[in-house]
């Protein structure tokens, strides 16, 4: 995860079709992108490692099963990855179906040069953005886990908005300390005024609010 | 004797009225013309067969008998009429003469004796009368009776060389009574393409010592065709060798006419069924066009990228146009199959492996049972599996099967459908081609009328298909039957006979 971004995208591709899948694989090869193809939905998964940057591109039509049941196989590994259909035939059911599960786009086949690129590109956007939130909500997840109890408690009660005074008040102690709870809070975590710290809190709530 | 030699042309009822023919000898025959009666031209061969003791030679002999009676009893009578007339007057008691007594008594018996004979001889000639009519009558019932079913006899010898034919045969064959005919003008008018087949019909004839039976065209001067139907005889002599073969022949083009109407309205509804099913196909056909395509296009941009870039890597560029030429046959495959499936041709006749067949059906059908997450499993006969007759026909049959099938496992569960060919040759002449499928089965009630026309369990269906399907097979000299799984599902049965010559 620390070896960053300099490899070439990836761009996983899967179908029944040997010939589509040599072409495709010939295509977004020299179109730049690292390909690799898999012919079955099984040997994808068998191999996948969701930590590597890129997004998939599926035949609706697999022979083990359809592109969907993958769909959501590949949802349940998280981070999830971004995923683009192609279609033998236009059905609009499973076209909407697979959109509302969260694929970038779905194509039908054949599908031209500039519209594959372009789903490629958004859904490699797409993944970029969500790894990049990731990241960073990970980074402030470690910065939370260094917070002692108390200064949790403080932060909690910060962000809800309530005065020093108050927060003193419901934790019995004097308004004082917790302004230096307050001071190392937002020194640990790295933030400089209280809509920052909100905005930080925001992106990793869960880490946020466990633990009271 | 012409007589007899007449009579052993009249071959189918010589035996049974030889004896009632035999008195006709004394009538003028030419007078009137039996149906059966050879032509004269026509008649080269005399029979040994001795007709003995006929009833007209006894007549004869009879006759003849009683003329030199007669005439005896009149000279025996002239000679004596001195002596008797002397014995009454002087002579009388003469015991060394001729005792007039005696001769009276004589005289009489003789008398008697011809009385006798002349009685038997009218009793006789008015019997033969009898016959006669009946006989005459037997035979304008048997003329009437093969004129109207139109029907002809023919009969060869070949170690005379001999011929003969009846009038309705020579008429058929475009013969005027009174001309010559011949084996030879009897096969000349045979249309060309059917000629291998009676020969081949009457070789086996002769071997097996069976009755044949072979229909043919005949070209007419017209340039039209009439089919004809021969059924006939081969008996051997002694010797093993053929004595004479015989026949009937009859005019079945009405038939045959009848039959093409019949099997030209079978064939549209057969096209009919067969548009309905690419139209039910047509989203699996669709990506079986889609898939080439596909590969075509990718493979064609990224040849275009590589033309972009320098150096070109040339025998990658080699590869990528290798795959788009692949991928096109791949496209032309489809669309042909397609053509054949959509288009109303005359049945074909040609010898095509059902092995073939049912790849070909399952590759059209892969996508729409693979939609359907169906398992398909073919189990095939190691040998190729010839069979004559009309691939796209056979194609149908077998396409209306398995989209039967999957539509019977369309309700059950996901995951449990599993569709399996089998194909094997039961014996040397028969194959049996197997679908079977894991759906509900075939519910006991309507088994029977699983094959009768516009019998149907689909709410929109026509109930048609199984019936064509029972049509092909049996077009195909073949069966189709259905039964029940021990488990669940149902399999059809399709038997068909294996073709004898090797494939082409």
């Amino acid at each position: 995860m620390n070896v960053r971004q300099e490899a070439k995208p990836r761009v996983f591709v899967v179908d029944d079709d040997l010939k589509i899948l040599s072409a495709m694989s010939r295509l977004l090869g020299l179109a730049g992108y690292d390909v690799e193809t898999y012919e079955s939905s099984g040997a994808f998964l068998a191999h996948h490692d969701p930590q590597i940057p890129g997004c998939a591109l599926l035949d609706v039509g697999l022979g083990d099963g359809d592109g969907l049941t993958l769909q959501h196989a590949l949802l349940e590994r998280k981070p999830a990855r971004p995923i683009i259909f192609l279609t033998g035939c236009d059905d609009v059911s499973t076209g909407v179906r697979a959109m509302k599960a969260g694929a970038v786009d779905y194509l039908t086949k054949p599908v031209s040069e500039a519209d594959l690129l372009a789903a490629i590109e958004k859904a490699l956007e797409a993944d970029r953005k969500s790894r990049a939130v990731r990241d960073e909500t990970a980074k402030f997840e470690q910065r939370i886990e260094q917070l002692t109890p108390r200064e949790r408690e403080v932060m909690a009660h910060v962000v809800r908005g309530r005065l020093n005074k108050q927060i003193a008040n419901d934790l019995g102690i004097v308004e004082k300390t917790v302004k230096v709870h307050r001071a190392r809070v937002m020194e640990k975590l790295g933030v400089r005024s209280v809509a920052a710290l909100v905005q930080a809190v925001l992106k990793a709530p869960a880490a946020a609010e466990s633990r009271p | 004797m012409l007589r007899k030699g007449q009579l052993s042309g009249f071959f189918m009822l010589r035996d049974a009225t030889a004896e009632l023919v035999s008195p006709l000898h004394s009538l003028d025959e030419e007078n009137y013309a039996l149906p059966f009666q050879p032509s004269s031209s026509a008649n080269t061969q005399t029979s040994e067969t001795e007709i003995s003791a006929s009833p007209s030679r006894m007549t004869r002999r009879v006759t003849a008998v009683l003329f030199l009676l007669v005439a005896g009893t009149l000279l025996l009578s002239a000679a004596n009429i001195p002596a008797l007339l002397r014995g009454f007057t002087a002579e009388v008691l003469r015991p060394w003469a001729w005792a007039p007594f005696q001769i009276l008594v004589a005289t009489f018996a003789l008398f008697v004796l011809e009385a006798f004979l002349i009685v038997a001889v009218i009793i006789q000639s008015r019997r033969d009368r009898v016959l006669e009519r009946l006989f005459r009558e037997s035979e304008e019932r048997m003329s009437f009776a093969a004129e109207c079913a139109n029907l002809g006899f023919w009969r060869w010898e070949p170690k005379t060389g001999g011929f003969w034919a009846s009038p309705q045969c020579m008429k058929m064959f475009g013969i005027f009574p009174g001309e010559t005919f011949s084996l030879e003008k009897m096969s000349a008018p045979v249309h060309p393409d059917d000629r291998a087949k009676v020969e081949k019909a009457i070789s086996e004839a002769i071997e097996t010592q069976s009755m044949y039976e072979v229909d043919y065209r005949l070209c007419q001067p017209d340039g039209s065709m009439r089919w004809l139907r021969t059924r006939g005889r081969p008996m051997l002599g002694l010797d093993g060798r053929l004595a004479t073969l015989s026949g009937s022949v009859v005019d079945v083009t009405e038939t045959k006419e009848m039959e093409a109407v019949v099997e030209d309205q079978q064939r549209s509804l057969a096209h009919l069924a067969r548009v309905g099913m690419v139209g039910e196909l047509s989203g699996a056909l669709a990506h079986e066009l889609n898939q080439p395509l596909t590969a075509i296009l990718s493979n064609a941009q990224a040849a275009k990228r590589m033309i972009e870039h320098s150096p070109i890597d040339l025998s990658e560029l080699r590869n990528v146009i290798s795959d788009i030429i692949d991928d096109d046959a791949r496209a032309g495959d489809v669309i042909r199959h397609l053509r054949a499936l959509l288009k109303k041709d005359q049945a074909r006749d040609e010898i095509i492996d059902i092995n073939a067949v049912v790849s070909r059906t399952l590759e059209l059908t892969r996508s729409a049972l693979t939609a359907q997450r169906v398992v398909i499993v073919t189990r095939f006969a190691c040998t190729p599996l010839p069979v004559r007759g009309d691939g796209v026909q056979l194609q149908q049959l077998l396409l209306n099967l398995v989209l039967n099938a999957a539509e019977a496992m369309a309700g059950i569960s996901r995951d449990s459908g599993a569709l399996i060919v089998t194909t094997n040759s039961v014996n040397n002449e028969l194959l049996q081609i197997s679908v079977s499928d894991t759906g509900p089965g075939i519910a006991e009630t309507i088994r029977n009328r699983l094959f009768d026309p516009f019998f149907s369990t689909k709410q929109n269906g026509l109930g048609l298909g199984l019936s064509i399907c029972r049509a092909i097979a049996e077009k195909h000299g073949g069966q189709i039957y259905a039964a029940n799984n021990p488990g669940h599902g149902a399999t059809f049965h399709v038997s068909l006979p294996l073709a004898k010559e090797p494939s082409q």
